[in-house]
């Protein structure tokens, strides 16, 4: 819980105050901007970003009253807080919704983490109508019948056939990959690109890994990415 | 973007989500012991899709596994729609169905329809479709269990689909064959219902009938080969019946050709097949058809299309 004051820029950008702290509410309102008030600028027109603070009409008034005493006189209020908003309309500022931060700044909840790493083994078939989704790379030991639906936030990699739908990166991860021993899939899709499968056989014995490449989804020869290769020496056949 | 409807909301990045359909069997581990305690073989023919032959292979492996000296019972699970009464012939000399043995109005007995000339077969019929209404896996169960007694041989024929009929009949066997056709959509559906079965965990043995098989489209590759359905579904072959017309005139006919009135091939295919389900080894022929004759070839060159 806090209150933070950023200098406004030359070009006319207003100084904002800025409230920090989850689920704080009003009484606390006036302890946490006092410190601040001295520092506030007063050449430029001042916004009042609450963040996720709850506030009442009537803390908003007092804040209001504080900030006019010190000559300064708040134009834009924003919040992530709905209520806010409306009292802050009420007391006729220029209000504006506030976007929360990209989740991907945020970290997942605790139980959740060291799960995030993990791939998921699933083992035996998936039969048309089986659905398996997973937040991470799922590692199938068996075939994926046509029907079947497989959709990871990471790889999908399967030790068998795939014949039915398959979609990596399904949180957006473009770099993620679908692996199988037999590529032959209805459909992939890898983050927001969707493909047709190949409808032909690849070559018998050749694993095959769908991954985008410029915005398309290509058929190559399945590598281990992950894996550093160690220095192999390739063996020469001995001179007879 | 893709247009999946469930796309946009998966929104936690670690969930797990596993949705291999399962269906619930609660004490059915109790039941299956007791099944085998009566050295009884209860067995549900299923395939997911309509009109690929289930009843009429229902009757016919009735009629043949009876002929092996079976006591063989045939339970009509199918309420909403029955047939198997008709296929044998004995829709007249029903008087009490499974309605009253359930609802205790008649002795087991007295709902038992033997067949005309096959004295080792009875049916148990269907009800009315009311049945639909209030029958569950626990009333399959009773009656399965009731019938276990007597016999060493329950065939259930269960409805098309994979909704409430379907997880009725299911629940009263042990063992599945698959029925299937070769084409794209009796196969898929079959692939579903081998899952469900297998995800039940009740199932000591599910097999696989290919019903329908036409050889020379198979040839032409204008129908899937045998090849092609184990392919993706992976299950033991039990036994493959060609398409015959003779079949469609003994269903009309109420008598199976199982029995043997007329030479037929599929009539020899359904008693091959009994005999595998009784455990005899018994070769699957190689469907391969036999030489074109002339007139085939001239039917052939006829509908070619020339463009």
């Amino acid at each position: 819980m806090g209150a933070s004051f950023l200098q406004g820029s030359v070009a006319g950008a207003m100084c904002q105050l800025r409230l920090s702290g989850a689920g704080s509410r009003g009484p606390a309102l006036l302890q946490v901007v006092e410190p601040v008030l001295p520092r506030l600028d007063r050449q430029h027109a001042l916004e009042l970003d609450c963040g996720d603070w709850l506030l009442s009409y009537m803390d908003l008034e007092h804040l209001q009253e504080r900030l006019l005493l010190h000559n300064l006189n708040p134009v834009v209020l924003r919040s992530v807080e709905p209520r806010t908003i409306v009292a802050g309309a009420a007391l006729g500022f220029m209000t504006q919704p506030w976007m929360p931060a990209p989740p991907a700044q945020q970290q997942p909840p605790e139980q959740f983490r060291d799960q995030e790493e993990k791939a998921y083994l699933y083992e035996g078939c998936l039969r048309s109508g089986d659905v398996l989704e997973h937040g991470a790379t799922v590692v199938i030991l068996g075939d994926v019948n046509p029907g079947a639906r497989i959709r990871a936030a990471g790889d999908v990699i399967v030790w068998g056939r795939l014949r039915g739908m398959a979609h990596a990166g399904s949180q957006g991860n473009g770099a993620a990959r679908i692996a199988a021993l037999q590529l032959q899939p209805q459909q992939v899709r890898i983050a927001s690109t969707t493909a047709l499968g190949p409808g032909e056989h690849g070559p018998p014995g050749q694993p095959e890994q769908a991954v985008q490449r410029n915005g398309q989804i290509v058929i190559e020869a399945a590598k281990l990415p992950h894996v550093p290769m160690p220095n192999m020496r390739l063996r020469t056949p001995v001179a007879k | 973007m893709p247009s999946d409807p469930g796309e946009g909301k998966l929104k936690t990045t670690s969930t797990l989500r596993l949705r291999i359909e399962q269906m619930p069997s609660s004490d059915s581990t109790a039941y299956i012991d007791a099944l085998k305690s009566h050295n009884c073989r209860s067995i549900v023919l299923c395939s997911g899709k309509g009109g690929v032959g289930k009843t009429t292979l229902t009757a016919n492996l009735g009629i043949a596994l009876a002929k092996l000296g079976q006591k063989t019972c045939v339970v009509d699970a199918d309420y909403g729609l029955r047939n198997l009464d008709l296929l044998l012939g004995l829709e007249s000399r029903i008087v009490f169905t499974a309605q009253e043995v359930i609802s205790g109005s008649c002795r087991l007995g007295q709902a038992l329809v033997k067949h005309k000339h096959e004295t080792n077969l009875m049916l148990m019929p269907a009800g009315n479709p009311r049945m639909l209404d209030w029958f569950n896996p626990e009333h399959m169960r009773s009656l399965v269990t009731m019938l276990a007694d007597s016999f060493d041989f329950i065939l259930i024929d269960a409805p098309a689909g994979v909704e409430d009929g379907f997880k009725n009949a299911v629940a009263g066997a042990n063992e599945a064959i698959l029925v299937v056709n070769p084409e794209i959509s009796s196969v898929r559906d079959a692939d579903r219902v081998a899952g469900l079965l297998s995800s039940q965990g009740t199932f000591d043995l599910i097999q696989l009938v290919v019903n329908r098989v036409r050889p020379r489209m198979v040839e032409k590759l204008d129908m899937l080969s045998i090849e092609d359905v184990l392919d993706i579904l992976a299950v033991p072959l039990l036994g493959v019946v060609q398409e015959d017309e003779q079949v469609i005139v003994a269903s009309n006919l109420g008598e199976p050709l199982a029995l043997g009135k007329q030479k037929s091939p599929a009539g020899v295919a359904y008693g091959n097949i009994a005999r595998r389900i009784q455990g005899e080894e018994v070769p699957i022929p190689d469907i391969n058809a036999k030489p074109a004759g002339l007139m085939d070839r001239l039917g052939d060159f006829l509908s070619t299309r020339i463009i």
